[in-house]
């Protein structure tokens, strides 16, 4: 995203946020959700806030799960989460492959070792399901 | 950590070796390549580039191959799960207790491709060639 386009208050590290899977390979392997594409090296890893996880997998044609994170825990890893719309953030300060692989990979697995399923399984997108502000990264 | 003393001779004898002797078809190996060939067809998922695709092959088909000759202990490498990220790399991953290795082939040339080795609290990359990967798998199964 390119910046805010609206005031967004700051999440709190109680707050939780929601990474919908967009790869199969990703339900049992979940570090990969977690490492920087190319794409994302500027932003960073894309989440939504404040929605379902139906609402966070509508950001995607289809999706293979979602998965929660709480934001202090992603802070303890020296990560930030940051707000740019009012049910979407991104996960700032992941390491890139390109730039440290080995930190990269370690930091992927911080994550997924923190993250929780709140839903599994294929899913489309549906027109009429409620939808988060759509992730360019995701 | 112990390093094989694999020199360049070696592992080119090695590799010779397992050509003329056909080696290069054994099972583990076909089950890997075969994973691969699903990943390059399947178009519900992201493709691997022609450029990570080949050279998986000729890496993971190197390694195999030495693995099998050298090492012993190659019957105990699990099959690796296999996937293709949205730069068209081709990721590897093994896992055996508390040990794990990663392989990235870069989508594309300018990219970087590593091997990721971790098992807590150490956890490093190092340049992808065959032997090291090669050296790196043993680690994997060696007790």
């Amino acid at each position: 995203m390119s910046g805010p386009a609206v005031q967004v208050p700051a999440l709190e590290c109680t707050d939780i946020v929601l990474r919908a899977l967009r790869a199969s390979s990703w339900v049992d392997n979940l570090h990969e959700a977690f490492l920087l594409r190319a794409g994302e090296r500027d932003t960073g890893i894309s989440v939504s806030y404040n929605c379902s996880p139906d609402a966070c997998r509508n950001t995607l044609q289809k999706s293979y799960g979602v998965v929660s994170l709480h934001v202090g825990k992603v802070r303890t890893l020296g990560l930030d989460v940051v707000p740019d719309e009012l049910s979407h953030a991104n996960i700032t300060g992941l390491p890139s492959k390109e730039d440290n692989p080995a930190e990269a990979e370690h930091v992927a697995n911080l994550l997924a070792k923190q993250a929780r399923f709140v839903d599994k399984g294929l899913k489309k997108r549906t027109e009429d399901a409620p939808q988060a502000p759509p992730s360019p990264a995701s | 950590m112990y390093v094989y003393p694999l020199e360049a001779k070696l592992v080119q004898f090695c590799l010779a070796r397992a050509s003329a002797t056909k080696e290069l078809s054994d099972q583990p190996l076909s089950t890997l390549l075969e994973g691969l060939l699903c990943l390059r067809n399947d178009s519900d998922e992201w493709q691997p580039s022609e450029f990570a695709y080949w050279n998986a092959v000729r890496i993971l088909s190197e390694a195999y191959s030495l693995l099998k000759l050298i090492f012993p202990r190659y019957w105990g490498l699990p099959s690796p799960a296999l996937s293709a990220d949205s730069d068209g790399a081709v990721r590897c991953r093994w896992v055996i207790a508390d040990r794990e290795v990663r392989v990235n082939f870069a989508g594309q040339p300018h990219l970087k491709s590593y091997i990721y080795f971790e098992q807590e609290p150490v956890y490093k990359t190092e340049a992808l060639t065959s032997d090291a990967l090669a050296r790196r798998l043993s680690w994997l199964v060696e007790r």
